[in-house]
């Protein structure tokens, strides 16, 4: 590897050794010959130009597929992962609620046998308690005019 | 190496010298390299040259040939291993905790359900730090055993000990907290019956083995457990589950729950009043069935002595996992005298108002014949052979019918068959053959007053039940479907249209005439204030083994009807062999009474009104 120095206003006053050719191009260049620039007959063909139009949007069109396929293929590994996180959350939650049910059944068959009822003001259901409400007799029909006698029907005025 | 020796040109405090500067040649000279002389590493010129090139390209070779080697190594000659290792690590036959499903009552109260428990597996080997000591210690007052009784059993092997079976999923996670090495957690299912005895004859239980033995268990297995097909699944190294592979249907579990008929306030309440009486009467068992006549719904079934299904192992009387009311056969007695007369009125030889001569007694075949009182009454209606339950009065209107007709009509009732009921090993009634009753008119005779043929108890009260609406023979049944949790029915079972055997008018006229047994008849005793109810007694002499009858010991009976303005409720109660000067009137009436205040209480029925 060579080293080429650096020609910075500010380190100009070092003056590279290894090089000499490059002061002679340099001093060319400051007596100001103009570059012409040279007509450029060259011309591209078509095809090329759409082969080159094609060639970017092709990058682009990669790139968002690149993208799109990386965050497809994290948003797929979360998701699983998050199935078997709520899966478990699930098992548990039913091993909860069955666990929850057989408590409560076990706690009310506990309070039935050890407990005297007519210790918490509870009595035996009985025929004393009911109320029983006797049905009202059925109340005789009202007939109902399907016409009142006093109105006398419309007669067609024929506009 | 070419560009630090640049940078120290360009940077004049780093060109200096080591020899410039003493101090500094001291401490950097440490760091020299020993093949180097005395010359620093960055001073050396870097000449590119064709065998420090060559050695870099072997040197890049040789790690690209090692790692090819390695990856034809692990793809090729260790692959099928990995694979398996890998398959081990990430797949996982699931069988999922599918539970039977639950059993609930009629209210809703679950009388079956299903529960994790654990067994744990010690494996002291992996104890790792710990001694046996400590981890007994730590365990002890979680699994409720004495420090050294759980010290004796890890110390008494490697690897392998069954510590302990059946911990519940709260114990499991404690001793989970715990974090010991070394244990082992294998889940199980259990079933949990939260009322104990309650219902164990009903309901039977389901083993170690999840096999389902006796009751409801039993006979509705085929509702109750679910399919459990084991999945392969994948897991990630956390042991989640990954969702690829898993079937349909796989997280959705269906909450349908198997009904019963049982009303488990009735249940309860009965239980009590049946270890009474059989206990005061010094009986050997007892029996209380409680049918709704209109579907053939039992309402309650409380059979004495009964077990825990939850520790069925621990059943010392083997004939309490007997539901006796369906698995033994008895004599019913007089019991069965209203459904001989009901099939006389529906023969049509007997009328009504018939009148029959009660002598006391008389001979047929040379076979006495007496009333249970001796007691000679005359001339009686029909009513009165019921009420007091006359043998003499019975025979003759059984005699009114050919045998033939006769025999024709018990086999109509089901007389030697099955009721049908949907709980398994029920026991099929015994008859005697149609030409035995076609040449021994003492057959006919002993059958009138319910003697000479058995039957079960639930089939007594099927017989009931038609008197009690309206003439339809029902089919007796404990389960009334599979519903969700919303109530809604997914499932019921299918009962065949209940077949008209009797007219409704001879029905209401036998419960007419039962009516008067409870008003001023022989069972006085099950008169239950407000209600019009209907019964028959019985007290049948148990058959010996040894053929023929025994002198003391009795089966005392009841069978109740009420309402009979609006008759639903057919209440059977037994007691066998109870001490003493035992009746049915006297052993098995009070007990229907107190039933039937409970029944009318629980069911709201209104009170009765007189006929009009």
């Amino acid at each position: 590897m060579l080293v080429t120095p650096r020609l910075t206003p500010l380190k100009s006053n070092i003056r590279p050794r290894s090089n000499p050719k490059s002061a002679t191009v340099l001093q060319s260049r400051s007596q100001g010959a103009r570059l012409k620039q040279l007509p450029n007959r060259v011309t591209v063909p078509q095809w090329l130009q759409l082969m080159k139009q094609t060639e970017r949007l092709s990058l682009v069109v990669a790139g968002l597929l690149a993208g799109g396929a990386i965050v497809t293929y994290g948003w797929a590994m979360y998701s699983q992962q998050q199935w078997g996180q709520e899966y478990r959350q699930l098992e548990k939650l039913r091993r909860n609620e069955r666990q929850l049910t057989t408590n409560g059944e076990m706690m009310k068959n506990n309070i039935a046998r050890t407990s005297d009822p007519k210790q918490y003001g509870l009595v035996p259901r009985s025929a004393d308690h009911i109320v029983v409400i006797p049905p009202a007799p059925a109340r005789p029909p009202v007939p109902m005019r399907a016409t009142d006698p006093n109105t006398k029907p419309i007669m067609p005025i024929g506009y | 190496m070419v560009r630090p020796r640049s940078l120290s040109r360009l940077n004049p405090s780093r060109s200096n010298s080591p020899r410039s500067n003493p101090a500094r040649f001291e401490t950097r000279s440490k760091l020299r390299s020993p093949f180097l002389g005395s010359k620093r590493l960055t001073d050396l010129p870097a000449i590119p040259s064709p065998q420090r090139l060559r050695l870099v390209w072997m040197i890049l070779l040789a790690g690209c040939v090692l790692l090819g080697a390695n990856l034809v190594r692990l793809q090729v000659f260790k692959s099928s291993e990995l694979l398996t290792r890998a398959k081990q690590q990430q797949t996982t036959y699931l069988r999922p905790f599918t539970p039977r499903r639950p059993v609930i009552d009629r209210t809703g109260n679950a009388i079956a359900i299903d529960e994790q428990v654990y067994t744990i597996f010690a494996h002291p080997r992996y104890f790792d730090k710990k001694s046996t000591a400590e981890v007994a210690k730590a365990l002890a007052p979680i699994l409720n055993q004495p420090e050294a009784d759980l010290q004796k059993k890890l110390d008494s092997a490697k690897t392998g000990i069954r510590l302990v079976d059946h911990i519940k999923e709260d114990s499991a996670n404690r001793i989970r907290e715990l974090y010991i090495d070394g244990l082992d957690f294998i889940a199980q299912e259990q079933r949990v019956y939260p009322q104990q005895d309650l219902l164990g004859s009903i309901i039977g239980y389901v083993d170690n083995a999840q096999q389902s033995q006796g009751g409801v268990e039993y006979s509705y297995k085929h509702l109750l457990e679910r399919s459990e097909k084991a999945v392969r699944l994948n897991k990630t190294g956390q042991g989640n589950i990954l969702p690829d592979n898993v079937p349909n249907g796989f997280i959705h579990q269906d909450d349908l729950k198997l009904q019963l008929t049982i009303d488990n306030r009735l249940q309860r309440e009965i239980q009590k009043i049946v270890t009474r009486q059989v206990q005061s009467f010094g009986a050997k068992r007892g029996l209380v069935i409680v049918m709704d006549a209109q579907d053939g719904a039992i309402l309650a079934m409380v059979s004495n002595p009964t077990f825990d299904p939850n520790e069925y192992w621990n059943v010392k009387d083997l004939s309490a996992f007997k539901n006796w009311g369906l698995t033994d056969l008895y004599e019913p007695g007089s019991t069965f005298k209203p459904i001989n007369v009901a099939i006389a009125l529906e023969a049509g030889t007997v009328k009504l108002d018939d009148t029959f001569y009660d002598s006391g007694s008389l001979s047929i075949e040379g076979w006495p014949i007496n009333n249970s009182d001796g007691a000679a009454r005359g001339q009686i209606s029909l009513t009165d052979v019921i009420r007091y339950s006359s043998n003499v009065g019975m025979v003759r209107i059984v005699q009114t019918m050919k045998p033939s007709v006769y025999y024709s009509w018990l086999e109509r009732i089901g007389m030697g068959q099955y009721t049908g009921i949907d709980l398994p090993f029920e026991a099929q009634g015994y008859i005697k053959e149609r030409k035995t009753y076609m040449s021994s008119p003492i057959e006919v005779a002993t059958t009138a007053f319910g003697q000479g043929f058995a039957m079960t108890p639930m089939q007594l009260v099927k017989l009931n039940a038609m008197l009690a609406n309206g003439g339809k023979m029902v089919t007796p049944h404990v389960v009334k479907g599979l519903y969700d949790s919303q109530g809604r029915p997914h499932w019921q079972p299918q009962q065949a249209m209940p077949k008209q055997i009797f007219s409704p008018k001879n029905t209401k006229a036998i419960l007419r005439m039962m009516e008067a047994v409870v008003n001023n008849g022989t069972g006085k005793q099950a008169q239950v204030a407000g209600y019009r109810v209907a019964g028959k007694t019985g007290t049948a002499q148990k058959a010996t083994e040894s053929g023929g009858y025994s002198a003391y010991k009795f089966i005392t009976s009841f069978v109740g009807i009420f309402p009979v303005d609006n008759p639903r409720y057919v209440v059977l109660s037994v007691l066998d062999e109870p001490q003493g000067q035992a009746y049915g009137g006297t052993t098995a009436a009070p007990i229907v009474r107190e039933v039937i205040e409970l029944v009318a209480g629980v069911e709201q029925v209104p009170p009765s009104t007189p006929d009009p």
